[in-house]
């Protein structure tokens, strides 16, 4: 069977994810460009500018090899509930690389002697914007991402919004605690270890800082607000670990009860939001794919979902 | 909450949704320092424009039921006393009776007040 102009792979990927695809393609054309403007500036650089190709831009093939291979995964949603995450936390990155690569070569044009941007302010604040500035960007893209998926289908006259929040309780934070602390020391040492281009101004203080910082944003500020309307539920977590927030439209719900549930370190599963240990609201799809909050509330969530499937099946 | 709006009702859309806070805060279902939804995410979730979800909370707080502060939302009021159950299916009944008329919680207390 002819696939038209596209490979076989490509024509079912760019139906199920074009929004992943578009965002990778961009990836790919950022640091292609960014080495390019390396390799222009190189006789105005340090002798040694070579870090700024292996510590901004090499690490970036690894990311865009994972995207890629995301992209090629024979799932019948191919990543399609994560754009949210995906693109909040990729264009971050994109953010603070570009950034850094710039501040870099801003500091090391026409320099003696080469200097990591770790070291001054205007370096440390470029990044540090320039990561946020992605992290805000990336998280309106992913809303628009899913919002064509979870519109309403059909022009009713009725409308309704059921609305929760989950805030974390000591298990939780426990669990992140853990699973940040082991995660951060491995990469801390793997990097220690392994690349070169981390010794000049970028001391392991300064990382281990960031990761604090991090971890403690996380566990302190997060919670979770939870919007059942009758074209989709919505679990959303604050600011940093948005990793753990799933959606589905009504149409893919194939049931909807309570279940107990407990956080649990170094668990890697987005689909369930589990904050605190108790009652959660556990939504099983038509594919087979479970989907879990933690809710006081979770018995009234399921009345509310039922009726909303009900009234859904009679109009 | 449950929020519930028609959108081919003759009761404006902000007053639907303001009617659903005050059934809540009648009912019990929401408590004094409770949170509202913030406008935003209300208005996304109803497709409705924000300003609509942002005019239904200044109503509310024009009527002393919830306070809107900045940072932190729309919060019901510090001070609401729930009422009984039987009051409450009364105040549920003028109130739906009173939003079907296209009238405020202000008119209707007001008319309240004449008829004293």
């Amino acid at each position: 069977m002819s696939t038209g102009r596209y490979a076989r792979w490509a024509r079912p990927a760019l139906t199920v994810n074009p929004v992943l695809l578009g965002f990778t393609a961009i990836y790919v054309a950022i640091v292609a460009l960014s080495f390019v403007a390396v390799w222009t500036l190189e006789s105005r650089l340090p002798r040694d500018a070579r870090f700024l190709t292996s510590y901004w831009l090499e690490s970036e093939l690894i990311a865009i090899a994972i995207y890629l291979a995301w992209i090629a995964l024979r799932r019948h949603n191919r990543m399609r509930h994560a754009l949210e995450t995906v693109l909040p936390i990729g264009v971050c990155l994109f953010g603070a690389d570009a950034a850094g690569l710039t501040a870099t070569l801003w500091l090391n044009v026409d320099a003696t002697a080469f200097r990591m941007p770790f070291g001054s302010l205007l370096g440390v604040g470029l990044i540090l914007c320039g990561s946020f500035a992605g992290w805000l960007l990336g998280r309106y893209l992913g809303s628009l991402a899913v919002s064509s998926r979870l519109r309403r289908e059909a022009a009713s006259s009725r409308r309704s919004a059921w609305f929760a929040e989950t805030s974390p309780d000591r298990s939780w934070r426990l669990a992140t605690g853990i699973t940040t602390g082991l995660i951060a020391l491995g990469l801390i040492l793997l990097v220690q270890a392994t690349s070169p281009a981390y010794a000049p101004g970028s001391p392991l203080p300064i990382q281990l800082l960031a990761v604090a910082a991090w971890a403690f944003g996380v566990v302190v500020g997060d919670q979770a607000t939870i919007s059942i309307t009758d074209a989709a539920i919505k679990v959303r977590t604050r600011l940093l670990s948005n990793n753990v927030g799933w959606s589905v439209s009504l149409s893919e719900i194939d049931g909807a009860r309570v279940i107990a549930a407990r956080p649990e370190p170094l668990r890697f599963d987005r689909s369930r939001c589990v904050l605190r240990t108790g009652p959660a609201l556990e939504i099983k799809t038509v594919t087979g794919d479970r989907y879990a909050v933690s809710l006081d509330q979770a018995g009234e969530a399921v009345a509310v979902i039922e009726a909303l499937r009900s009234a859904a099946l009679a109009g | 909450m449950l929020f519930e709006i028609d959108m081919l009702s003759s009761a404006p859309i902000y007053g639907q949704i303001a009617a659903c806070v005050r059934r809540a805060i009648a009912g019990g279902d929401l408590k004094p320092g409770s949170k509202l939804p913030p406008s935003r995410d209300l208005a996304r979730e109803l497709d409705v424009n924000m300003h609509t979800v942002q005019r239904a909370y200044s109503q509310l707080r024009d009527e002393g039921l919830i306070e809107l502060r900045q940072g932190r939302g729309a919060i019901v009021a510090s001070g609401l006393v729930a009422p009984s159950a039987r009051l409450n299916s009364l105040i549920h009944d003028l109130l739906n009776e009173a939003d079907a008329r296209g009238l405020t919680t202000a008119e209707l207390a007001r008319l309240m007040e004449t008829m004293r």
